[in-house]
């Protein structure tokens, strides 16, 4: 079986929706979806408009949570992302995240709307309905 | 007719998906865990062990937040849920309505008889809850790129 990493990486990987959870004010949680997409270090990134509240949310507090694959039929593990999120609107990190079909939402890469949201995750449990323990990953040195 | 639309979507979205995504907040910061849900107009119930995180989190702050989406592969066709509120565990005469529209909506856990063993030791660990909405959007991409409806709150089920 492939260790825990890879297996999370097989859910993560692929672009999908998942539902992003920020904090609006101490102790009010707020969560929509979002189109994400995650690299081989487990790194997790989707567009965003620089004006929206998630945003503004994410400067407030860093501290957000992703929960992918829940909604997914057929699929038959979900994770639940523990992570630091950034925002980021720097031309490398736009380009390199740049999707054709972000042309919905974006005049091109270099719209000023356009930014990217990077989540860094520090712990990230692999869960199984029905089963009451998670497999967990632990970023080394934690957050 | 017309007018009841965007509710009858609503109502029409929530019983055909079964997972939600709740986010709470406690002591360890934001968590959002993926539940099965079932509903009576905008109250929506789930079952849960009341040692997990999110339910631990619900005894110091009943404030949550919630999602209900599908993975759709294009983002014209993105439909779903957001919504506010507060969360409580409930007891008697709610959690026997609770107990019975999950059932309807879960064949396993309405027929606890048939139930494999394992289905049948795991419910009797968990306990119910319920969500009451403040606020809550449905978002329909399929009616223009961020379509997004505040739906007026309460509601109750369409008469068929």
């Amino acid at each position: 079986m492939p260790d825990l990493k890879q297996r999370i990486l097989q859910i993560l990987r692929p672009p999908q929706l998942a539902s992003f959870a920020t904090l609006t004010g101490p102790g009010k949680p707020w969560v929509r979806y979002v189109f994400c997409q995650a690299d081989e270090d487990l790194t997790v990134r989707f567009a965003t408009f620089r004006n929206s509240r998630k945003v503004a949310q994410i400067l407030g507090d860093p501290e957000v949570h992703l929960t992918c694959g829940a909604g997914s039929p057929g699929q038959p593990h979900y994770l639940q992302i523990q992570g630091l999120a950034e925002f980021h609107t720097d031309p490398a990190e736009r380009h390199r995240f740049w999707k054709g079909s972000l042309q919905c939402y974006f005049k091109g890469p270099d719209d000023p709307n356009y930014g990217v949201v990077v989540v860094r995750p520090y712990r990230i449990e692999l869960c199984t309905p029905g089963s009451l323990l998670p497999e967990v990953w632990d970023k080394e040195g934690g957050p | 007719m017309e007018d009841n639309l965007p509710l009858q979507r609503v109502l029409s979205y929530l019983r055909d998906h079964h997972v939600a995504t709740l986010a709470t907040c406690g002591d360890q910061g934001l968590w959002a865990a993926a539940v099965f849900y079932a509903n009576r107009g905008s109250t929506i119930y789930f079952l849960s062990a009341p040692k997990s995180r999110h339910c631990l989190n619900l005894e110091h702050n009943p404030q949550v937040a919630v999602t209900i989406q599908e993975d759709y592969s294009d983002w014209l066709e993105i439909k779903g849920i957001q919504l506010e509120g507060v969360a409580e565990e409930i007891s008697g005469a709610e959690e026997a309505l609770a107990r019975k529209l999950y059932g309807q909506k879960f064949p396993v856990v309405g027929l606890l008889a048939q139930a494999p063993a394992a289905i049948v030791k795991a419910l009797a660990k968990v306990r119910w809850y319920k969500i009451d909405p403040s606020r809550l959007y449905f978002v329909d991409n399929s009616l223009g790129l961020g379509n997004r409806e505040e739906i007026a709150l309460p509601f109750a089920d369409l008469e068929a």
